[in-house]
């Protein structure tokens, strides 16, 4: 079978931007209804005040915070995908990059609503960032959520700008292909973009500096995020194993997202050709080590909290694994720790349905683990006398389904309008390919499990 | 703002001037004219407090975020008064002119206009005695309980705003208990009777009181016009018989639901004598409560309290010990050295046992004759084995009992009229008699004992149910509520012509009355109240009536055609039967008492006419005690009271019934079921509290929370589960310590060589360097801290609502309670150790602890926690954006956060401090050592051009502790208290001192003590 031609690459990427199905747009209007009732209960919660929530003088932080930790979990795997595979020439990048890097911009900014979402005086919000004012008041450079500001909008000003610039060359092929409006909105977009040979190599050392620099901001925003609990001095948080356990926790949950995304996404967007089997199993296969990470972590916590030997510390390990959040506390070990090592089987990392509900699992997992270490700290401290249970609202609940919302329906018309699968760059590996006269995955049908028609064509 | 409380005498000399003017302000002019005045003075000011929290917000104030600002204190404004135009404070007009620019531009027209016709001090020569910003206090009298405390009314802008106890009054000597603190809210009640109403219709009162002439003239012969009031001395009592008198009739009853009757008994039965003596304990070494809730509520808790605090072993060089037996772990029960928990009836047949053992080792002092033949059965084996002690145990206390110097036995149940209770007194002054301390207990007389027996009042009740009244006056008291049932007192006033109540709350009375009239609380009227012998408290208006409304002696007066008022008739009174200090020196005083007064009563005591009966019993026994918070009931309205954790139970916000372990596990009864109790008196349904502090097979049931209708304590005929029940109002988090060691305690034995504990303290001297994080504080002049004193915090919770009352926390209500997000800055924290004999319940009062290296601090991105000069956690309001990371890390959990903005139902607003701001919701805030007290005595010690002494500064809390537990001062001064308290004092140590928080609030061990 005849390797496709870049015309027939070109259209079969692009059709994805066509005029969505009636079922594609009523998904969006429900999501966009989800939006509206965050927006109605975020204004309860401001005029009401935080008393519409389920915390209490315990615990301070609960359904918002868990969340905040959540969604920048979920936009690592974007920049890890994006930039760290890319520093280290992965092939198989390729095909996922772009919905990877999509889902990381907005799982960012979902992330980025929710310390504003929970502050008891939200029409202040800005005194967080440091700026000149007649008061001579700065925000305090020691607090973990001052670097919270600086690292979350450093993170997705560099998201942002990585995504953009990977983006130019394709969205100058959309253009080239665009009538009308759209030519003319793509043809502001693409920046003047022509292809030339100048072009195009600063564009390969731009993408590969902008790459080197979005790297260790995958390492660094997760560290921070992870000292808003490290520096504190409650028992389950005051950690050093935070960083590293909540860096690979992000990825965890990033690839798990992004499987749980792509293998509806691929059907839905007609991408199957492009978005394979094998990427999904290389994807299964590096989850496997983060898995192994977190499952690590959650075998050093409790016997670092009994080597320490504080009181406080021995009590909380014994009160997540047995407290009221029990269920929580082995689901998230279940799902994190153990699950993913089925990935283990060559045969359980191809199959989709197995994909499909672990990485929905260790969605599920981590965001528990984020509840799990956030609420179990504060609702069992160190006096006794002030130890209380935390239940999120319906208010909280809304607020982050409308969250879950926002994420897909920006996602969900984004890949609408820009292409799914970076154009440029699967041209160029067809070139290396053709170059090498690889034909990609030459003996598919060795494989356990028959190849998909897309498969075969290649 | 110099206004400390502690300069009584100043406070006195300024009010001593005041006590004529006093008079023509308030029984001369109208009153409601001078209260509206005071209104708008103190709106101002506090608008102003507010204007100034909101530097920061007003700039970038749109109308889009109008409503997120606390714009709620401003729109309750009424119009001023159009006062002549002052420009006597140029400078502050000026800075308003320009706020109202601003707010013009941004808040919106219509704030700016009236803004703008306000003034901050209204007068071009304002009152006398009303100087804004500084503190007029009055002395009174506390009317919660039949005690008789002193109070000081701190009065700023013509608003009452705070109660404090009388430090010169013998009774409580400054303290106050939670009850006094909260007098406040009875008269700023938002349900109190503004009108009268005659036949459910408001009216005038010119045509209410000819109403209530033409009734009273109605009475067909003479002694046909009768009289109900509260417990009443003095002028009151002697004004309503001379009333009654006028009208030919005797019939005049002093209604108290908690009357001391069982007291009044047995006296009358054993000494020939219906009194209720104050027992002298000042002097006594060993005291045995026989259910007498001495440090609860039991006659004069703030009193008994101090004796406590003051003899404990440890903190006195002639200590005393505390054992109690009785039905329930109460707060006396706790703090006492040892506790037998025996059923509700039972503490007789221990009280006899004693007795027995007395006699039988022949351990008795002096020659009682004993009715031997029937005490004979009271062997400590059979009465051991029937109350559940050990017969050891029994024989031990009595040859305790009778090696003490001078030991005392206390007992009587406060509404306990049964045969039982009376038995429990007799035995116990049997047994007062059997050592010869029969001096010590029957002390001075109480006024209590002038209230209506059971007896008595179902002789009244029948003559008005036999039609032999036509017009029935009920002066303060609420019969319908507290009248048991079976008196039929309710179906009674269907035969009397006309009941006109007196009252300054509508309650079960003023519903079937057929004319209420509004009258002054006690807050607002003038009178005397003499709870004791040798004590007479005088009252005066601590503030403009707030109401139209009357005092109850000056409407009888006027029914009786005097032209006299009340304040005439009072003073008259004082002056014909006191040769003393003058009327106005003794109003300074807040009264006057005689030291020297009797502390005996010589009779003789008749030992055979007490006859004992058998040791009987069984069931399910029902014990009701008198709560903390709301005593008879009287405190229900009280929202600071409402939101006090009872200190046992920690609830608020509800009744509960307490069940014992085993009648729980019994009925399948669990903590927080709803459970109907029945008694033959009737049934109440309640929340359920399984308590393990409460003798077997027995419930006890707060009075006062809507128990009334199960009668008084005795025989529960069935207890069942009802339902699964709502969550409980609780501010419990765990009840236990779980071996923390967070609440100290050290044997007395041992305290000698007691090894002090490791102190990290908040001071350059404590700044380890390789082990902190930050560099360390240097402070100026003062390092404010404080000693809280285990072995005699007795865990009243007085402390936390005169937290409330000095600080405007809001009171979040019961949904919120529930949700713990109580507001209170200081709580007290208690914990459970049912396997320990010594101490099996601890308290620990927790407030911010304000921290050298205090953890809240640094993680709060704004700054709007901070250090200040002096050492404490400043909570900057208005710079909070409330992310509320410094209450999660903040390790004691006193960080409170404003979850929503709470109500302040008119009047309650004008009772606030004006010293303090109100905070808007989403806003963290904490204790702050009362820094408006303390900025207070800078300001005056600045303009004196000295430091501030030790002592000048006292947080509210400290101020009214009755157990003088809590030493408050500065800790870089060698000298003061509690430098000394902390450094010299074995006891001493820091909660969690192990996280290097360095805590600037220092506990003294509990010290435990054998018997």
């Amino acid at each position: 079978m005849a390797a496709p031609t870049f015309r027939e690459t070109n259209e079969q990427i692009l059709q994805s931007l066509k005029m969505p199905s009636r079922r594609y747009l009523a998904l969006l209007a429900v999501l966009a209804l989800g939006i509206g009732w965050l927006g109605l209960c975020f204004g309860l919660q401001t005029f009401k005040g935080m008393g519409v929530t389920g915390l209490n003088s315990a615990v301070g932080w609960g359904t918002y915070i868990t969340n905040f930790v959540f969604w920048i979990g979920i936009g690592h795997a974007g920049t890890l995908i994006s930039a760290i595979l890319f520093l280290l020439r992965v092939e198989w990048r390729t095909a996922v990059a772009r919905v990877a890097e999509t889902m990381t911009v907005f799982a960012v900014m979902t992330a980025g609503m929710f310390p504003m979402i929970h502050l008891g005086r939200v029409w202040v919000f800005y005194w967080l960032m440091p700026y000149p004012n007649t008061a001579h008041l700065w925000p305090n450079l020691k607090s973990p959520l001052l670097s919270d500001v600086v690292a979350v909008t450093t993170y997705l000003t560099v998201s942002v700008l990585f995504w953009y610039l990977g983006l130019i060359p394709d969205l100058a092929a959309v253009r080239d292909s665009a009538t009308g409006r759209r030519k003319w909105i793509y043809g502001v977009l693409s920046m003047g973009w022509v292809g030339g040979n100048d072009q195009w190599r600063h564009y390969a050392r731009a993408y590969t500096c902008m790459a080197a620099l979005a790297a260790p901001l995958v390492i660094s925003v997760q560290s921070i995020v992870s000292w808003d609990f490290a520096v504190s001095i409650l028992p389950g948080w005051h950690e050093t194993i935070f960083a590293p356990y909540f860096v690979a926790g992000a990825i965890h949950s990033g690839l798990a997202m992004v499987i749980t995304l792509l293998i509806p996404l691929r059907s839905v967007l007609n991408l199957e050709k492009h978005i394979q089997r094998r990427h999904f199993e290389a994807m299964a296969a590096l989850m496997v080590f983060t898995g192994l990470i977190v499952l690590y972590a959650y075998c050093v916590e409790p016997f670092m909290s009994w080597y320490g030997g504080h009181h406080a510390h021995r009590s909380l390990s014994m009160y997540r694994a047995t407290g009221a959040y029990a269920p929580y506390y082995w689901m998230m070990v279940g799902f994190n720790g153990v699950l993913p090592l089925a990935f283990l089987w060559r045969s359980l990392r191809r199959n989709w349905a197995v994909l499909f509900i672990i990485g929905i699992l260790i969605n599920v997992g981590m965001w528990l683990e984020r509840y799990v270490i956030i609420v179990t700290s504060q609702a069992h401290d160190y006096l006794p006398s002030a130890w209380h249970l935390y239940t999120p609202s319906w208010v909280e609940i809304s607020i982050s389904i409308g969250a879950g919302c926002f994420f897909l329906f920006a996602l969900l018309v984004a890949l609408r309008v820009i292409p799914a699968v970076a154009l440029t760059e699967t041209k160029a590996e067809m070139v290396e390919e053709r170059h090498h006269g690889v034909a990609a995955e030459a003996a598919p049908t060795g494989v356990a499990g028959e190849p998909t028609e897309g498969e075969a064509r290649l | 703002m110099g206004d400390r409380p502690a300069r009584v005498l100043a406070a006195g000399q300024m009010q001593g001037e005041s006590a004529a003017h006093a008079q023509a302000m308030w029984g001369g002019r109208e009153p409601s004219q001078y209260a509206n005045q005071g209104s708008g003075q103190w709106r101002a000011l506090q608008r102003s407090i507010s204007a100034t929290s909101l530097r920061f917000t007003v700039l970038f104030v749109t109308n889009g975020t109008r409503k997120c600002l606390d714009l709620r204190i401003w729109r309750v404004l009424e119009p001023m008064p159009d006062n002549d135009r002052s420009d006597r404070d140029s400078a502050r007009l000026s800075r308003r002119g320009w706020f109202r620019g601003l707010a013009g531009t941004g808040v919106g027209l219509g704030l700016s206009t009236w803004w703008g016709r306000k003034r901050l001090i209204g007068n071009v020569s304002p009152q006398k005695h009303i100087l804004p910003g500084v503190a007029t206090w009055f002395a009174t009298s506390c009317r919660e309980c039949p005690a008789g405390c002193g109070m000081l009314i701190r009065n700023r802008e013509g608003r009452a705003v705070k109660a404090e106890g009388n430090p010169q009054h013998p009774t409580n000597a400054g303290a106050l208990c939670a009850r006094g603190q909260a007098s406040l809210q009875g008269l700023c009640d938002p349900d109190r009777i503004t009108s009268p109403e005659v036949g459910g219709r408001m009216t005038a009162w010119d045509d209410a009181i000819r109403q209530v002439a033409l009734a009273t003239g109605r009475a067909k012969a003479p002694g046909r016009v009768a009289v109900i009031s509260d417990l009443q001395t003095g002028s009151m009592a002697a004004l309503i018989r001379e009333f009654l008198a006028l009208h030919g009739s005797d019939r005049y009853l002093q209604y108290e639901p908690l009357n001391y009757e069982s007291i009044k008994r047995a006296n009358d039965r054993l000494l020939g004598r219906p009194v209720v003596p104050v027992p002298n304990l000042n002097d006594a070494d060993f005291v045995l409560s026989l259910g007498a809730d001495l440090l609860d509520t039991w006659l004069s808790p703030v009193e008994f309290t101090r004796w406590f605090a003051e003899s404990r072993p440890g903190a006195s060089d002639s200590p005393t010990r505390l054992v109690y037996a009785g039905p329930r772990m109460s707060l006396t029960a706790a703090n006492a050295d040892e506790r037998f928990l025996v059923r509700p009836g039972d503490k007789r047949f221990l009280a006899r046992s004693l007795l027995n053992v007395l006699e039988g080792e022949g351990l008795m002092r002096g020659t009682l004759a004993l009715p031997k033949t029937t005490l004979g059965q009271y062997t400590p084996e059979r009465v051991g084995d029937f109350i559940g002690v050990a017969p050891e145990a029994i024989r031990r206390l009595a040859r305790r009992m009778a090696d003490a110097r001078r030991p005392v036995v206390v007992a009587g149940h406060p509404s306990d009229g049964s045969y039982a209770a009376e038995g429990t007194v007799l035995a116990a002054n049997l047994l007062n008699l059997a050592l010869e301390s029969r001096a010590v207990t029957l002390g001075v007389t109480h006024a209590i004992g002038s209230a209506a027996t059971r007896e008595e009042t179902k002789a009244f009740v029948d003559g008005l149910a036999a039609g032999e009244v036509d017009t029935l006056i009920i002066v303060g008291a609420d019969p319908v509520a507290h009248i048991p049932p079976e008196l039929g007192f309710t179906e009674a006033l269907n035969s009397v012509g006309t009941v006109i109540c007196l009252s300054p709350f509508p309650n079960e009375t003023t519903e079937l009355a057929d004319c209420v009239l509004p009258i002054h609380t006690p807050l607002e009227s003038w009178g005397d109240f003499e709870p004791r012998a040798g004590v007479l408290n005088l009252m005066q208006p601590t503030m403009g009536a707030l109401h139209d409304t009357r005092n109850a002696g000056d409407l009888l007066l006027e029914s009786m055609g005097s032209d006299r008022t009340y304040v005439d008739y009072v003073r008259g009174r004082y002056e014909q039967r006191h040769g003393g200090p003058s009327w106005a020196a003794a109003l300074e005083q807040g009264g006057v008492w005689d030291e020297a007064a009797p502390y005996c009563i010589t009779a003789q005591p008749q030992p055979a006419r007490v006859q004992f009966g058998k040791l009987e019993g069984g069931g399910i026994a029902l014990h009701t005690y008198p709560s903390t918070a709301m005593y008879d009931g009287r405190g229900a309205n009280r929202r600071w009271l409402q939101e006090l954790p009872d200190p046992m139970t920690k609830l608020a916000w509800t009744g509960w019934a307490e069940v014992s372990p085993d009648l729980a596990s019994e009925l399948g009864i669990s903590t927080g079921d709803e459970v109907s109790v029945e008694t033959d008196a009737g049934a109440a349904t309640m929340p359920a509290y399984v308590y393990p502090g409460l003798a077997a097979r027995t419930v006890a049931v707060p009075i006062g929370h809507g128990s009334r209708a199960l009668g008084a304590s005795g025989a529960v005929t069935r207890v069942t589960r009802v339902g699964d029940g709502d969550p409980l109002p609780s501010s419990d988090g765990s009840p236990y310590q779980h071996a923390r060691d967070i609440v100290q305690t050290v044997a007395l034995a041992s305290l000698a060589e007691a090894k002090p504990a490791e102190l990290h303290m908040p001071l350059p001297e404590g700044y380890d360097s390789p082990s902190e994080m930050n560099p360390p504080h240097d402070h100026v002049d003062y390092r404010w801290a404080m000693a809280i004193d285990l072995a005699k915090c007795t865990g009243c919770s007085a402390c936390v609502t005169a937290c409330y009352a000095e600080n405007n926390i809001g009171v979040v209500g019961k949904e919120l309670f529930t949700d713990h997000r109580s507001m209170a800055w200081m709580r007290i924290d208690r914990y459970y150790d049912w396997s320990s004999e010594a101490s099996p319940v601890l308290f620990q009062p927790m407030l911010c602890q304000q921290c050298d290296a205090a953890p809240c601090e640094p993680v709060c991105p704004v700054y709007a926690a901070a250090h200040n000069e002096n050492g404490l956690n400043m909570q900057v309001y208005n710079r909070c954006v409330g992310t509320r990371y410094c209450a999660n890390n903040c390790p004691y959990k006193v960080r409170r956060f404003n979850w929503t903005d709470y109500e302040w139902p008119e009047p309650l607003n004008l009772q606030a401090n004006p010293d303090v701001t109100v905070r808007c919701r989403g806003v963290m805030e904490k204790c702050t050592f009362c820094i408006q007290r303390i900025r207070s005595a800078g300001m005056q010690a600045k303009r004196e051009d000295r430091k501030i002494r030790d002592g000048e500064v006292i947080p509210a809390c400290a101020q009214t502790c009755p157990a003088n537990a809590i030493i408050f001062g500065n800790l870089m001064d060698p000298e003061s208290e509690v430098s000394k308290a902390v450094r010299e004092n074995p006891r001493a140590y820091q909660v969690l001192h192990e996280l290097n928080t360095k805590p600037a609030v220092f506990y003294l061990k509990r010290v435990v003590a054998d018997v």
